[in-house]
């Protein structure tokens, strides 16, 4: 918040509010974060020495994460239709909703890396292991703090007072977050798991 | 005198003022710079040659900056001192002309510079000409390894510290590295390049007329402990004493049945010396000598160590005292030096010294 | 008169000070705690410096062990970089730029103080690390793979990756928190083009930050990982690269020492039209230049790897770009003369430094163009040629760019002012000392002095420049007392400072000297770049504040301070024992949810 006289709707020089301009510039340097990671696994996956290499990924079973981890973008906008137009039930639901698809998605990554590692891939086999754990790994831990984000958000919106009259905005922003690290799977399934297969 | 006057009298003398102190980094610079062993301005070769040209041409463009903008900045310090009765321009927010002139002045100097730079770097980085020698220098921590090849690429010998070529003749230097990432330099005959672990880099020079003599390098990019103590020798020859030097250190190592000497072989195998460090004496001179294998020397090849003028990758001068210091403690002259303080005694420091004196 | 309310009511007077500093939420003193934590590490790191110079003052010395030396070299670029000109920077961000652009706080200022927090959580890990097993000692840029753990025994490297790692987040934050306030929170009537230049080199500096930590903290996680989890990022055996690490490194580092000078550009920005009594001389070059410094600066990394075998076209793309980029930092050094011209030059001790700052920076800048050429770059790189190109714009720039930011804003903050005999003598003597310490390393470069070496041999003719240039270091170590002498006598006089005691145009000259809590009574109307004077040519006069104004401020909390001990123990865990992380994990949560939930009216 944000100190100022004693409006309640603060005026911007952009006309955005800060929180919400904070996340925009926020997942700019995220944008940064996920690219030097991706280049890295381009620059390495054909580097290996030994041990597996993209044959190992198990493309059909991943397509399904990846179609849930997009459904949840599509129940994250229904949350954020809900709250824009003061269907707080609506709101609530597709919230749970997100929160369960991401955690399904999360299942089936943990599932991929347990089952890789059983077939001789770890983060110290070779260079593709590494780079393909470290770039995947890390985007599931965005996926699991967008779980504990919206989880909060969700839990604030049940108690008694709600989140209060800036729900909209919350839920937008927590949409924002929640969108980019959808895009940034798209980008990785494509790059990682699709491109290779064909 | 009157206020044109002193003007005048302020700008010319900031001018003469700064051209003095210009002059007096030049001598500085110049002078004091060119005899030094490791001199960046004395170029012995093609190469450096052309790299030094481009120098020469980028020193005076910064020079003549400097000389304006050091002017500049004196001569409106002392004329713009408040003064009373001088009001400030507070109309002046800017000048659109002089702002592109002095936009397109700069991109022109670097025009100026950029154009030679780029056929300078074009050449020098280029293949070596044809018939080039062929040398792999290895850097180790801390320590430098020459390996010579024959025209098919076939391994001729290695030596460490002291590299021989000859003069007016192309050479092309393979870098590799046995660890981390080390570089190869003799100012008066190439500019730096790394030596990659993992890559092939490589670089070429070739001297020029009469530029025989000693020339001193060192390792420029920092390796670790002993960064400081890892230096080598280029040795620019006439081609006989270029060849009769390939020709010693092509033979085996020499064979000496002196009673000292043979008590050296005896601590240098009980220590297991033999075991970092190879010499290759003949079959028919020494049948029960063990060589190690030549793939991954630990240690810098002894062989020939008396042929060369240092010790301890080119940081001592090959003496019986300086010997006598590196055996007895090589950490405590190369800090985290992998030989180690092996405890031996004078006596058979004595003996050791003895057997390498005996390596020509 | 207005009144200001602490959320907590009137129960603050019975707070203790700690109590009230560790739990703040205003700008300004979150401004002061960087400052002076900041300047602490300067002061430490110049210590690094001075034994550095005792040691290569001689042929080989015996000052200091090579292991010892190592460690030096490598924290005291680290220090200074990461913990002294950062945050010195930060700290007149964090006192400014609300009031600059006339606002009240940054945007968030709990996050504001958890930058901080985090600061300094981070500093003291990297610094800790002297005394426990060793400072790294790979140098700043930490090459693999000479940092790999084969090669780098001991824990050193690890301190490097988790402290660097944590003061990554702590400057993200902050860059992020202030964009935000920039952009966003502006008086009404400042446009872009009418903030101050030195708000925008703020803004620049700030995405820097925001879009080149991410390229490090991925470097440095790969550099853990190949350190304690078996990966081989960086092992060529394994099918690793050390050129990763170079790339990615600089693609950070560069930028990096972008960030490092263009606070001091704002700085001589402001401070130079104030004391020659006109305004600045082409404002918007001077922010067009700024800005595509910015942008090119993320387009030149790779100058820093001309000698790696690096390829031709490459090489010679990246000299080219170089080059380039010293036309716009021309551009604004003419400007800034240009301003002087035509003025009535009011030599202050702050004018002294940024007139200074022109002189030295051009002869940084001069050298720095002169390498931007990989032909001459191949007989400089790694030499103290390059060592002298760095103090030159880091010292002569950075550094002095701050110094007169320090005199200039010193009565603003304190309502004191540092006396400016005392100043014109640390001036002088920092002036002598510091050309006299770095001038002689381009001569030692031209003679082929290596740089990083613990010790060097006599016969190569290094030993009197070397001489000199440890007197020099000398010197500047006195003028540093001579001004911290300044300072302890200053604060003991009374605060009297006017508002304006410069006549400057910024709007932080127009509220007292320091500041009310809420910063401004009244925000004065804006209508150019420099709105007090040009409010006062057009008469239009800032009104009283009305009777009974009620300014609400945000209410301190301690739970930043909470969630930086929480990140501190995560990475001290990471450090020893990995129990610790567990503990620090537990403890961020509670103070992200005590964040969460507490009230901000």
């Amino acid at each position: 918040m944000s100190a100022a006289t004693h409006e309640t709707e603060h005026h911007t020089s952009l006309g955005v509010d800060n929180r919400k301009l904070l996340m925009w510039i926020f997942l700019a340097s995220e944008c940064l974060f996920f690219g030097s990671l991706l280049s890295t696994y381009l620059i390495f996956k054909g580097e290996s020495l030994s041990g597996p290499g993209t044959d190992i990924f198990a493309f059909e079973i991943t397509s399904i994460s990846t179609f849930v981890l997009l459904m949840s973008s599509l129940s994250m906008v229904l949350a954020v239709y809900g709250a824009q137009h003061g269907q707080l039930g609506l709101m609530k639901l597709m919230l749970l909703c997100t929160i369960l698809l991401g955690l399904v998605f999360l299942g089936f990554q943990v599932y991929e890396f347990k089952t890789f590692a059983s077939e001789g891939l770890t983060l110290s086999t070779n260079q593709f292991g590494a780079s393909f754990y470290i770039l995947t790994g890390f985007h599931g831990c965005h996926v699991g703090v967008g779980v504990l984000y919206l989880s909060s958000l969700l839990v604030s919106s049940v108690r008694r007072n709600g989140i209060g009259k800036e729900t909209p905005l919350y839920i937008d922003i927590g949409g924002l977050y929640w969108h980019f690290v959808d895009i940034v799977w798209i980008v990785l399934f494509t790059v990682v798991y699709l491109i290779p297969a064909y | 005198m009157t206020g044109r006057s002193r003007q005048i009298v302020l700008v010319v003398a900031s001018f003469v003022a700064v051209a003095f102190v210009s002059w007096l980094i030049f001598i500085a610079f110049d002078g004091a710079a060119i005899d030094k062993r490791m001199s960046t301005l004395n170029p012995l070769s093609d190469q450096a040659q052309e790299y030094h040209d481009v120098y020469v041409l980028v020193w005076w463009l910064s020079g003549a900056v400097f000389v304006v903008i050091m002017a500049a900045t004196l001569i409106l310090s002392i004329h713009y001192r408040e003064r009373p009765g001088v009001e400030p321009r507070r109309d002046i927010h800017g000048n659109t002309r002089l702002e592109i002139l002095w936009t397109i002045i700069p991109i022109v100097i670097v025009l100026i510079m950029v154009v030679p730079t780029f056929d300078a770097v074009l050449s020098v980085e280029g293949d070596a000409e044809e018939g080039a020698l062929e040398v792999t220098a290895t850097g180790h921590q801390w320590w430098f390894e020459f390996t010579y090849h024959d025209s098919d690429g076939n391994e001729l010998f290695r030596t460490a510290n002291e590299m021989h070529v000859p003069v007016e003749q192309a050479v092309n230097v393979s870098l590799v590295s046995n660890d981390v990432i080390h570089a190869f330099w003799v100012p008066a005959l190439f500019g730096k390049k790394d030596m990659m672990p993992g890559h092939n880099n490589r670089l070429w020079f070739k001297s020029k007329p009469g530029t025989e003599g000693m020339h001193y390098g060192q390792c420029v990019e920092y390796c670790g402990d002993s960064h400081a103590n890892m230096r080598f020798r280029i040795f620019v020859e006439s081609p006989a004493d270029y060849d009769a030097w390939v020709n010693n250190q092509i033979a085996k190592a020499k064979w000496s049945d002196d009673e000292l000497v043979n008590a050296g072989r005896e601590v240098f195998v009980a220590k297991a010396c033999n075991s970092c460090h190879q010499v290759e004496y003949s079959k028919s001179d020494a049948p029960d000598w063990l060589v190690p294998p030549t793939v991954a020397a630990i240690g810098p090849n002894l062989s020939h160590l008396a042929s060369r003028t240092t010790i301890a990758s080119a940081l001592l001068d090959r003496d019986e005292s300086n010997l006598r210091s590196w055996l007895k403690n090589p950490p405590g002259i190369k800090p985290g030096s992998r030989m180690p303080n092996l405890e031996l005694t004078d006596d058979e420091i004595t003996k050791l010294i003895a057997m390498l004196d005996s390596l020509e | 008169m207005a009144t200001a309310t602490d959320g907590v009511g009137a129960v603050q007077a019975e707070q203790s000070k700690v109590w009230e500093w560790l739990t703040t939420v205003d700008h300004k003193k979150i401004g002061t705690m960087y400052g002076i934590t900041g300047f602490t590490y300067f002061l430490i790191s110049g210590l690094t410096a001075l034994a550095i110079r005792t040691q290569l003052a001689v042929p080989n010395g015996n000052v200091l062990s090579a292991e010892l030396y190592n460690q030096f070299f490598t924290m005291h670029a680290l220090m200074m970089i990461f913990l002294a000109i950062m945050p010195m920077g930060a700290s007149f961000f964090n006192y400014f730029i609300p009031l600059q652009i006339g606002a009240r706080d940054v945007a968030f200022p709990r996050l504001n103080a958890l930058s901080y927090w985090v600061f300094l959580s981070g500093s003291l890990i990297l610094f800790s690390s002297f005394f426990l097993g060793g400072a790294p000692d790979a140098g700043w840029f930490a090459y693999a793979p000479l940092t790999d753990a084969k090669y780098s025994v001991g824990s050193g490297l690890d301190f490097y990756c988790v402290g660097l790692i944590i003061l990554g987040l702590s400057s993200l934050m902050a860059s992020l928190n202030f964009a935000v306030t920039i952009l966003n929170m502006r008086a009404p009537g400042m446009t872009m083009m009418r903030l101050p230049v030195y708000m925008w080199m703020t803004l620049v500096v700030s995405f820097l930050l925001i879009l080149s930590l991410p390229i490090v903290t991925v470097a440095l996680v790969m550099l853990y990982f190949d350190r304690n989890f078996t990966t081989n990022f960086f092992t060529p055996e394994a099918g690793g690269d050390p050129i990763l690490w170079q790339h990615l490194f600089w693609l950070f580092g560069h930028p990096e020492v972008y960030v490092l000078i263009l606070p001091s550009m704002g700085i001589v920005s402001e401070v130079i039209p104030v004391f020659s009594r006109k305004p600045l001389f082409g404002y918007s070059a001077i922010v067009f230049a700024g800005a595509s410094i910015g942008v090119l600066g993320f387009g030149v990394w790779a100058h820093h790897m001309f000698t790696t075998g690096l390829g031709t076209v490459p090489a010679l793309v990246f000299s080219a770009t170089t080059m380039g980029i010293g036309v716009p930092t021309g551009v604004k050094i003419f400007n800034w003369l240009s301003t002087m011209y035509g003025g009535s030059i009011r030599f202050t001790t702050s004018m002294y430094f940024a007139v200074a700052f022109i002189a030295m920076f051009t002869i940084g800048g001069i050298s720095g163009v002169m390498h931007a050429s990989p032909a001459v770059d191949s007989q400089h790189q790694d030499t103290y040629f390059v060592v002298a190109h760095i103090h030159y714009v880091l010292f002569g720039g950075a550094i002095m760019g701050i110094f007169s930011g320090i005199f200039y804003w010193w009565p603003k903050m304190t309502g004191r002012f540092l006396s400016e005999t005392s100043g014109k003598w640390s001036f002088w003597v920092m002036f002598a000392g510091m050309n006299l310490t770095f001038f002689p390393m381009h001569f030692l470069g031209v003679s082929g002095m290596p740089r990083r070496i613990y010790t060097y041999d006599e016969g190569f003719g290094w030993d009197d420049w070397n001489m000199v240039a440890t007197i020099g270091s000398y010197l500047i170590g006195v003028s540093i007392l001579i001004f911290l002498i300044n300072v302890f006598r200053t604060m003991r006089q009374p605060a009297t400072a006017p508002d304006n005691p410069w006549d400057a145009p910024t709007l932080e000259w127009a509220t007292s000297s320091p500041p009310p809590e809420h910063d401004f009574d009244v925000v004065p109307e804006v209508h150019s770049s420099i709105p007090l004077w040009t409010n006062r040519e057009m008469g239009i006069v800032t009104p009283e504040a009305p009777e009974g104004l009620h300014i609400h401020l945000p209410p301190s909390s301690y739970m930043p301070l909470i969630l930086a001990i929480g990140v501190g123990l995560i990475g001290v865990g990471l450090l020893s024992h990995l129990a610790l992380v567990g503990i620090g994990v537990a403890i961020a949560t509670y103070g992200v949810w005590g964040w969460s939930i507490e009230p901000t009216d």
